[in-house]
């Protein structure tokens, strides 16, 4: 994740997807929040790898592998201010004061250990769904920017899909992401056209979209289908920020619009 | 209450019912109903589960429209709807919030809504969806 995306020269791939993931939980704890409330419809955990496969929590959530979505709300690692452009509703446009928080910053060290972070993975489901097991089915959103370094991550990708709720199995989503200008592949619906085994690989460990997901891609104008996989391969910035978008959308809400923000920093 | 409303022919009972959600408690339900019978108006809102003072908001919108006698314009109704929200909106001025609620309150707070008054054998019905 230490290279930049191409046609971007400035912004590396690990700086825009901790922010991804930043925006993210945000968006999962507005969704929560009930005046000055925030339930916890969710549990979060944010798992890195590279030189060694941990949460990528830290601050006062540090070490944490779940973490309830109040939690999540009251502990960022900081918050800053910043200024959004909105609507004063008589044609124009205002700043208004926002505050941002953050809880990820971009790290990208090391190799690829799809397996163990994989293992890492089933590890905190198992202990989350005997603990929930009438919860609604954990997502898994799992993005990577290459192959596997430890071993064909195919066998302990199927386990995880074979995990579950009463309320039904485990989803787990994959995108890969690349600097190369290769053709990507969003959501198919079959193997026959990815480019080799690790594509393949990928897309068998990819659960299929459930019609809530599909709506979302919908409301994304992302061109998904009955059958199609939650699986990316050579995806570009926009494939990550749609990935997160249909993978949190667990509820059929519209998916939150973040990229109108004007994030010029004040402090 | 009005000639005609007195004069009604109506013989309506009226039993109000506000059950919160299955697991939930009663002060979680973000609903709300309401009954005049000088005015002879009902009304119930349903406060949107994911706005800011959702609860209030379905409360002020029912509890103060059966207390008005105002006409059942649209025109009328869009200017007292507008006053009742910059009341709510200035209720929140000075409250110190956290980041999450600060968004949520910019936002804003929305319900549908149902207004019903009853006339001379005739029931007038008001009803806008997300105010």
């Amino acid at each position: 994740m230490g290279d930049s995306f191409s046609g971007d020269s400035v912004r590396k791939k690990a700086e825009f997807v901790a922010e991804v993931v930043n925006h993210t939980l945000h968006d999962l704890v507005i969704r929560c929040t009930k005046t000055e409330e925030v339930r916890n419809y969710y549990h979060v955990s944010v798992i890195g790898y590279g030189r060694n496969v941990s949460t990528c929590f830290s601050g006062p959530l540090a070490g944490r592998d779940m973490v309830p979505i109040s939690d999540v709300a009251d502990f960022p690692l900081q918050v800053k201010s910043s200024y959004k452009r909105v609507s004063d509703g008589a044609g124009s446009w205002v700043e208004i004061p926002v505050r941002y928080p953050v809880w990820i910053h971009p790290t990208a060290d090391g190799k690829t250990p799809m397996c163990a972070a994989l293992i890492r993975v089933k590890d905190i489901l198992q202990r989350w769904l005997a603990e929930h097991p009438r919860g609604f089915p954990p997502t898994i959103l799992h993005l990577t920017d290459g192959e596997s370094s430890d071993g064909d991550p195919d066998e302990v990708g199927r386990q995880i899909m074979t995990l579950g709720t009463d309320d039904g199995p485990v989803l787990l989503f994959n995108c890969h992401i690349s600097t190369r200008r290769s053709a990507k592949m969003e959501y198919p619906t079959e193997e026959t056209a990815l480019p080799d085994g690790f594509a393949r690989s990928l897309f068998a460990m990819s659960s299929r979209l459930p019609t809530n997901f599909l709506a979302a891609a919908a409301q994304l104008g992302v061109h998904a289908l009955e059958g199609s996989r939650g699986f990316v391969f050579n995806g570009d910035p926009s494939s990550i920020v749609q990935f997160y978008e249909i993978g949190t959308s667990l509820t059929g809400m519209t998916p939150y619009k973040w990229m109108d923000v004007d994030s010029s920093e004040t402090s | 209450m009005s000639s005609a409303k007195q004069s009604a022919m109506w013989d309506l009972q009226l039993q109000q019912l506000l059950l919160p959600k299955s697991d939930h408690d009663a002060s979680e339900c973000e609903d709300a109903i309401a009954v005049d019978i000088h005015t002879a108006r009902f009304a119930v809102a349903d406060g949107a589960t994911e706005a800011f003072h959702a609860q209030q908001w379905a409360r002020n919108l029912a509890e103060h429209w059966v207390r008005k006698e105002a006409t059942l314009t649209i025109e009328d109704f869009r200017k007292w709807v507008a006053a009742e929200g910059r009341e709510l909106h200035d209720s929140w001025n000075g409250l110190t919030l956290s980041w999450y609620s600060e968004e949520k309150a910019r936002t804003g707070s929305f319900a549908a809504f149902v207004g019903v008054e009853q006339r001379l054998k005739m029931l007038c019905l008001m009803t806008l969806a997300d105010v």
